[in-house]
């Protein structure tokens, strides 16, 4: 396992062009990704790598699957800045058009996992999320995520945020298997329950100390909605770690922030207010041009009832 | 109006630079924030500007600002 990230680095650069002399963008950003790397992170990602070769996918194919998760990503931004608007706004379209087509979500998926490694605006949300783990932990306290993804964030929460309870809820069955997988593996909890259900539609009397609800709201529908009942889950001395993406087109974004003040507002309107936050503009550039220009934007929060 | 006109405030907006003078051998080389980003703002600018549409990856192949011309005129027609 030691030598997964040094084969895929390997394997990226021998993707993304030959080996000559002079380098292409996409192999000179492999190169300062790993170059930059956060070590907590690498510990990490090597074993989202141990899962998913134990799952039969191999080095060759996360590379190629984070090529093809660039492409799509490309796609959607040309859609973006010369439509206006995400390409789908309803879950119903992506349901239809991604979430049913499994070849294509495991490439997808398996791309965006590779990219929390790669890119730099990942590494300090994750740095940022251990920080929360790290002061919001309680041993005796409840911890819920909402929406597991790859698994690394739920990793990670467990690992540092040694909480005695456990919920993991997601829409996604394939999302929640590989987190149970990566959970087994590496942690020694016992108290985990995977939910597979809409989060609107996840029933529970019990409050959470700590709720992580991590690239979520922009693919769905009704954010005020999720805020507000992740409010009425939230303890009243409990914090809430949520981010999101403004002007960030992905194939399954299907809600719209253009400017961070409407994040910001669906908060206030939920009860919900700023502990700490992170804003991460587009590289080299203000938040200021960011959002005039419709540059990618991404936040992250820690939030309180009010 | 020569396209090398037409495209100067394009490639001001972009780079939101008011200062940025392109010519024929300019490429992403020179200007730092030149990157698949700006790229596909550059594409989606262009295109709305000269009336024209790129296949993906098309622009992407040219390799400064004088084959971009090209291009653009062969598109034309």
């Amino acid at each position: 396992m030691e030598n997964s990230l040094q084969i895929l680095k390997e394997e990226l650069l021998r993707t993304f062009g030959a080996a000559t002399s002079e380098r292409t963008p996409r192999q000179t950003s492999v190169l300062k990704a790993f170059a930059d790397m956060d070590k907590e992170l690498a510990i990490i990602m090597e074993r989202y790598i141990y899962i998913a070769q134990k799952n039969g996918d191999t080095i060759p194919f996360m590379a190629e699957s984070y090529a093809f998760f660039l492409d799509e990503t490309e796609k959607e931004e040309r859609y973006f800045y010369s439509e206006g608007h995400y390409r789908y706004s309803k879950l119903e379209e992506v349901f239809h058009s991604v979430y049913d087509d499994e070849v294509y979500m495991k490439k997808y998926m398996t791309g965006l996992a590779v990219s929390l490694l790669l890119w730099p605006q990942h590494k300090r949300f994750f740095v940022f999320f251990r920080t929360f783990l790290q002061t919001h932990g309680k041993s005796k306290g409840a911890y819920l995520e909402v929406g597991a993804g790859h698994g690394v964030f739920c990793l990670e929460a467990i690992r540092a945020g040694g909480f005695s309870r456990y919920d993991v809820v997601d829409l996604s069955e394939a999302s929640l298997d590989l987190t149970k997988k990566m959970t087994a593996e590496f942690v020694d909890t016992h108290d985990i329950r995977f939910i597979h259900s809409d989060f609107l539609n996840f029933a529970r009397k019990e409050q959470y100390d700590a709720i992580s609800i991590g690239e979520v709201l922009e693919h769905v529908e009704t954010p005020q909605m999720f805020l507000d009942k992740s409010r009425r889950l939230l303890k009243d001395d409990g914090r809430l770690y949520l981010s999101t993406c403004v002007n960030a087109p992905e194939i399954d974004h299907i809600y719209l922030f253009r400017k961070i003040q409407e994040v910001e507002d669906l908060f206030a309107s939920a009860g919900l207010g700023i502990d700490e936050k992170l804003y991460v503009p587009y590289k080299n550039t203000t938040i200021e041009r960011s959002e005039r220009q419709k540059l990618p934007i991404n936040v992250a929060y820690i939030l309180k009832k009010i | 109006m020569d396209i090398l006109k037409e495209l100067q405030p394009i490639f001001q907006d972009v780079f939101d630079d008011e200062t940025l003078v392109i010519t024929d051998e300019t490429t992403a080389a020179d200007i730092e924030d030149w990157d698949s980003l700006a790229q596909i703002r550059l594409v989606v600018a262009i295109e709305k500007q000269f009336g024209i549409k790129f296949a993906f990856g098309e622009l992407q192949n040219t390799s400064n600002v004088g084959e971009m011309i090209k291009l653009i005129q062969k598109k034309r027609g």
